[in-house]
């Protein structure tokens, strides 16, 4: 009995998670005594809330084994047609409504060009999100747009309390929610993770690759225009820069939770995007300027990825058994 | 004394005008661009404008040029215009502080070696997939260039030096920098198509496992390679530092579309679906014609942003069409 | 008299528990061109990989030209004068021949910054040909030879060191035409006239008889005989008898002993060019058909095409009344055809995840609510009978796949389509890599699943369809070449149509 916990890593790893967020948050809170305040938790999490969400969209992507650069430009059309139909007048919840289906759509030639024209991902990528920022320049001319946002109610998105939690969280931890279902207790979910794992072997069980693949896609866009929808919420404003802060805290929570847990998930990503916020947070706290925000986030990033490479573990043991090569230890 | 046995010496492609098309219809475009610009707008020609053109054409394609190289080895490197924001930085601050533009200069081109030995030692013996580790890098840059001004530019008053005086010379109406920049392409193009390097570059991208059997070292070459790269991104930002009279951590945005363009279409000349020097530098210009026609057409910037994209995007069709029809289709 | 160019004498291997090599004695000839046969796991690749020093041998001696040797890695063989081309040769696609056979040693000295001499190349290339006269356009990439010209090029490659003694020569895995066998025999003369020993692996006895001088025969890790070709063409029938050896004998469960049932499968004249033609077939339920060819017989391709991954050109496909090819695994899943793919590290398996996992994913339809949901312990049960059914070792379903054993791996392949409850079972080599105890379970769950269902095996091991299949088919190039009920002397006819393409005597 003694190797049950052996037999299942994830036990471990969740427990190491949770050890990594109890010393961080001991850290800071021994220096910054506010930050366990009830005020403070509910900061993190709003401030995780947005770009949680983007992430949560890469996280289809990347379960697919693919990569897009694409969603910080869809992101930012999505801020712009959102807040040009509120500019116009229009109800809100068409708004918002045509903002996550500009995103469906543009994920969608992602996903289609990719899925089934085999184009490459990341050049593909590239260019569909330089087109998506410039048509956001379109509507304005690339001026920030504010105005009709007080009268439109999309700031009571951002300050409303639903079930006691504030409306941002509320509505990531119920995106995350449904994602998770999809990706893990949905035949749709197992059909993505077999396509990324190995799409010639999904291909011969009779799973459809080519459709998941461009669902993938069509997730991640969608979801960087939800994103963007909350970000507008947060500041009263459409801003063609919208998804330019998306990219790397997205890419770092995607790849920090993946390193943690062993695979990208939907709760690994929730995980890394919490850490990142706390870790940020704490920062802030603790007087450190924000522009070290990335530094600090990338560096985490680099040696979560390396420290939990199955090469670079089995490298390391070879260091360390003595019988390896001295060119890893140079490492900075 | 012929040869017998090796009979078809030259492989009869000269009648081929589909394949002609393909290989130099960009160029053959471009040209025809700048003839109906220059006759349409008389002032196109105008000594100034070219000077500006010629000036952001060598500064781009010295920026451009290891990244080249980059992909053209089947890796990405994302992190270049970072490194060059994060150069300005370095490179004023040094000039700031006293110690002279050769110093300074000095200072940027080590930061550019240390950033890509750190790519190429993640990339290339850690292992790591390189569009992760070179948007963490990036991003460790970038922030590390908003440190270095605490939050701000960094202003440069009136410290004249060397780089200075390198940018004013002009050899009539060519700058200098350009005739330097041209003679660098030259040489790389030497070094691509006549020298061992070139030939070991692209085995590197098809058979990594061929170029290893043949005695190369893989990891190596993919560290010399990414070294390489931020040294061009490197003497850029110098260049940059000087035009702007300033250190610029915000650098970047546009730089990162337009090389990621100017390489990816330039794959489309005369190799075609290999990036390479000749094409990038095609692309360049490419890229700076569109710029000076777009703002002497009154082009809101997005138009151009579009244009951009789109011409990506068609690119990438266009390559990926011409090599399924050379018979690659059955790679995934 | 001459010391023999290699001499190998005692030679014992072991994998864990297995004897691969049980005291080999090998001797090759200057100059002569010996030819390795025997079946799969008869020991001839386990040989030859110590020849060219990827493995040590763990007893016994090797001599080259008279004197006693260690071979200790590739490149050893290499400094010691022992080249081998692989099946699949590393080449880079773009460049040419020429390019290829110099790569790496473009310049005059090594470095990333050497002028490549193209025309020192070129000349260098020429004498090459000069000394091993070939006919070959080596100016012409890579990416557009077929097999054998590229194996040509990998086999100058290799000849590039002029202190080459011997060279050792995989078969090539596709079909040869006429114009390819051509020149492989002309690289084989041109190497043999140039002096050259050349260590021949294949499994086609045509072209043993036409073009080795000596032929080695292996069984179970011994080196059963040693004959020269021309004994060997003399007496056709005993050299397939020395590669066979006694048929094996309780490994297999007994044949059907009822009648056949209705006919699932009904496939006419199915062509794919240059892959198989002409190919008629039904499989019944209730019955094991056993279709066996080697490397390059279209077997491979014949499965593909019947599971809607494989384009083909002519012919009509029934299945339980339905006509038509499918267009894609997912139709012919839905029909009711599961494919256990001959690769199933890339075909088969998702290797990073567990068994439960892998066992559901052909039927998730089965595994989920009419919502979509997945059910959990229903997926879990099902797979928890399946591992008992098959013995799955260990029974642990959280495991991995990559952390069993290739017969375990294999047994979660099937668990896979048992839990897709299909109508037709198509194996593709389905013992390869597998042990001898998980052989035996694999062929008793394949025989109780024919009691309900349509069976195909196919495979080049001829023991296997013989010992399994309650109607045998022997496929040639792509043709059917032999199409009987199983009974007496029907192995022999089987392995000789096979091998050779014709009916031994």
């Amino acid at each position: 009995m003694t190797q049950l916990s052996l037999r299942n890593p994830l036990t471990i790893r969740i427990a190491a998670f949770v050890a990594l967020v109890v010393l961080v948050a001991v850290i800071f809170h021994a220096t910054a005594p506010n930050f366990l305040s009830m005020t403070n938790i509910t900061a993190i999490f709003r401030h995780m809330s947005a770009s949680g969400v983007a992430a949560l969209g890469l996280t289809f992507v990347i379960v697919v084994s693919r990569f897009d650069l694409s969603f910080p430009g869809i992101a930012s059309f999505g801020a712009m047609t959102m807040g040009m139909l509120i500019v116009l007048g229009y109800p809100l919840w068409l708004a918002i409504f045509l903002a996550v289906a500009a995103g469906t759509v543009l994920g969608l030639i992602n996903g289609v060009a990719i899925g089934y024209f085999n184009l490459p991902d990341i050049v593909t990528t590239i260019a569909v999100g330089s087109v998506a920022l410039g048509l956001s320049f379109l509507y304005s001319g690339g001026m920030t747009l504010s105005d009709n946002f007080m009268m439109s109610g999309i700031l009571d998105v951002n300050d409303a309390k639903i079930l006691g939690i504030s409306g941002p969280v509320f509505i990531m931890v119920m995106l995350y929610l449904a994602a998770g279902i999809v990706l893990h207790a949905s035949r749709f979910g197992r059909g993505l993770y077999a396509t990324g794992e190995n799409a010639v072997s999904a291909h011969y069980s009779g799973i459809r690759v080519k459709a998941l693949m461009a669902f993938a896609f069509v997730m991640c866009g969608a979801l960087a225009c939800w994103a963007a929808v909350m970000l507008s919420a947060q500041s009263g404003r459409s801003d063609v820069t919208a998804g330019n802060g998306f990219l790397m805290p997205a890419y770092a929570s995607v790849f920090l939770g993946a390193a943690l847990f062993g695979r990208p998930s939907a709760p690994a990503t929730f995980a890394g995007a919490l850490l990142i916020s706390i870790i940020l947070n704490g920062c802030t706290l603790l007087a450190i300027p924000y522009y070290y925000s990335d530094a600090i986030i990338s560096a985490i990033l680099i040696t979560a990825i390396a420290i939990f490479d199955p090469r670079i573990v089995a490298a390391l043991r070879r260091v360390f058994a003595g019988r390896g090569t001295p060119r890893h230890s140079k490492e900075a | 004394m012929s040869d017998t046995m090796l009979v078809s010496r030259q492989p009869a492609r000269g009648l081929d005008l589909g394949g002609f098309l393909a290989r130099y219809g960009f160029l053959l475009l471009l040209v025809l661009a700048i003839i109906g610009l220059s006759i349409a707008m008389p002032n196109f020609l105008d000594g100034n404008n070219v000077q500006l053109m010629l000036r952001g054409i060598g500064i781009s394609a010295l920026m451009f040029l290891g990244l080249t190289w980059v992909i053209a080895s089947g890796k990405i490197d994302v992190s270049f215009m970072d490194c060059a924001a994060l150069t300005t930085m370095v490179c004023a601050s040094v000039v700031a502080a006293g110690h002279g533009w050769l110093a300074g200069s000095l200072a940027g081109l080590a930061t550019g070696a240390v950033l890509g030995a750190l790519n190429g030692f993640l990339v290339g013996y850690a292992g790591l997939p390189p569009l992760i580790t070179t948007i963490a890098t990036g991003s460790l840059a970038k922030s590390l260039a908003w440190v270095l001004g605490a939050g701000a530019s960094l202003p440069l008053g009136g410290q004249g030096g060397f780089v200075h005086s390198f940018l004013a010379t002009s050899v009539g109406v060519v700058p200098l920098l350009t005739i330097v920049t041209v003679a660098i392409y030259a040489l790389a193009w030497y070094a691509q198509d006549r020298l061992t390097f070139g030939r070991y570059l692209y085995a590197l991208e098809r058979n990594e496992r061929a170029v290893v059997e043949a005695g190369l070292s893989a990891r190596k070459m993919t560290l010399q390679l990414f070294i390489f790269s931020g040294l061009c991104a490197s003497v850029a930002g110098i260049l940059l530092t000087a035009n702007l009279n300033s250190g610029q951590p915000a650098l970047g945005g546009s730089y990162f579309l337009d090389g990621l363009t100017a390489v990816l279409l330039g794959a489309i000349v005369v190799k075609v679906g290999k990036t390479n020097v000749i094409g990038t530098f095609t692309g360049v210009a490419f890229l700076a014609v569109l710029v000076s026609a777009g703002a002497m057409l009154g082009w809101q910037n997005y138009v151009r942003e579009i244009i951009k994209g789109t011409a990506l995007l068609l690119g990438v069709i266009v390559i990926f069409s011409l090599k399924r029809r050379g018979g690659h289709g059955k790679t995934h | 008299m001459t010391n023999p160019v290699l001499r190998m004498r005692g030679i014992q291997k072991r994998f864990g528990p297995v004897k691969a090599l049980d005291g080999v004695d090998f001797t090759l000839a200057q100059g002569e061109i010996h030819a390795l046969l025997g079946t799969n796991g008869a020991g001839k690749s386990t040989l030859v990989k110590i020849i060219s020093g990827l493995y040590q041998k763990d007893d016994g001696t090797i001599e080259i030209a008279g004197q006693e040797v260690e071979i200790a890695s590739p490149a050893d063989a290499m400094a010691k004068g022992i080249a081998a081309v692989q099946q699949h040769p590393e080449l880079i696609d773009d460049l040419t021949g020429v390019e290829n056979i110099f790569f790496g040693h473009e310049g005059a000295n090594p470095g990333l910054f050497r002028r490549i001499r193209t025309n020192d190349m070129r000349k260098r290339a020429q004498d090459l040909l000069k000394r091993f006269p070939i006919d070959i356009d080596l100016d012409r990439p890579v990416a557009e030879m077929g097999a054998v010209d590229r194996e040509i090029v990998a086999v100058l490659q290799a000849l590039t060191g002029d202190h080459i003694r011997v060279l050792i020569l995989d078969e090539p895995t596709s079909t040869l035409t006429e114009r390819e066998k051509a020149s492989l025999y002309q690289l084989m003369r041109a190497l043999k006239e140039g002096g050259i020993s050349i260590i021949y692996i294949t499994h086609r006895l045509e072209e043993v008889f036409e073009i080795a001088d000596r032929l080695t025969v292996f069984r179970g890790g011994r080196n059963v005989v040693s004959m020269s070709s021309t004994e060997a063409r003399d007496g056709a029938t005993s050299l397939v008898e020395h590669l066979l050896g006694e048929a094996p004998g309780d490994l297999y469960p007994a044949l059907a002993d009822t009648p056949p049932g209705e006919v699932l499968l009904d496939v006419q004249h199915l062509t794919a060019q240059g892959a198989f033609r002409d190919i008629t077939l039904q499989a019944r339920r209730g019955e094991i058909l056993g279709v066996y060819g080697l490397v390059g017989s279209g077997l491979d391709e014949l499965s593909k095409a019947l599971f809607g991954t494989f384009d083909v050109d002519s012919g009509r496909v029934t299945f339980k009344g339905r006509e038509g090819l499918f267009a894609s695994p997912t139709e012919a899943l839905k029909a009711g055809i599961f494919l256990v793919p001959g690769d199933r590290r890339t075909e088969g398996l998702a290797m990073s995840d567990d068994v439960v996992f892998n066992t559901v994913l052909a039927n998730l339809g089965r595994a989920s609510r009419p919502g979509g949901l997945m059910r959990w312990a229903r997926p879990r049960r099902a797979t928890a009978e399946l591992a008992e059914r098959l013995a799955l070792q260990p029974p642990i379903l959280s495991k991995r796949a990559r952390e069993f054993s290739g017969g375990n791996q294999q047994k979660i392949v099937i668990a896979k389509g048992l839990y897709a409850q299909a109508d037709l079972y198509i194996f593709v080599e389905p013992t390869v890599g597998v042990d001898i105890g998980a052989k035996a379970k694999l062929y008793a769950v394949m025989r109780e699943l024919a009691a309900e269902a349509a069976v195909i095996v196919m495979s080049s091991d001829g023991d296997e369809v013989h010992g399994l299949a309650d109607r045998l088919i022997g496929l040639y190039r792509g043709a059917v070449v032999y199409d009987a009920p199983n009974g007496p002397g029907a192995r022999d006819r089987l392995l000789a149509s096979g091998m050779m393409g014709k009916l031994a005597a």
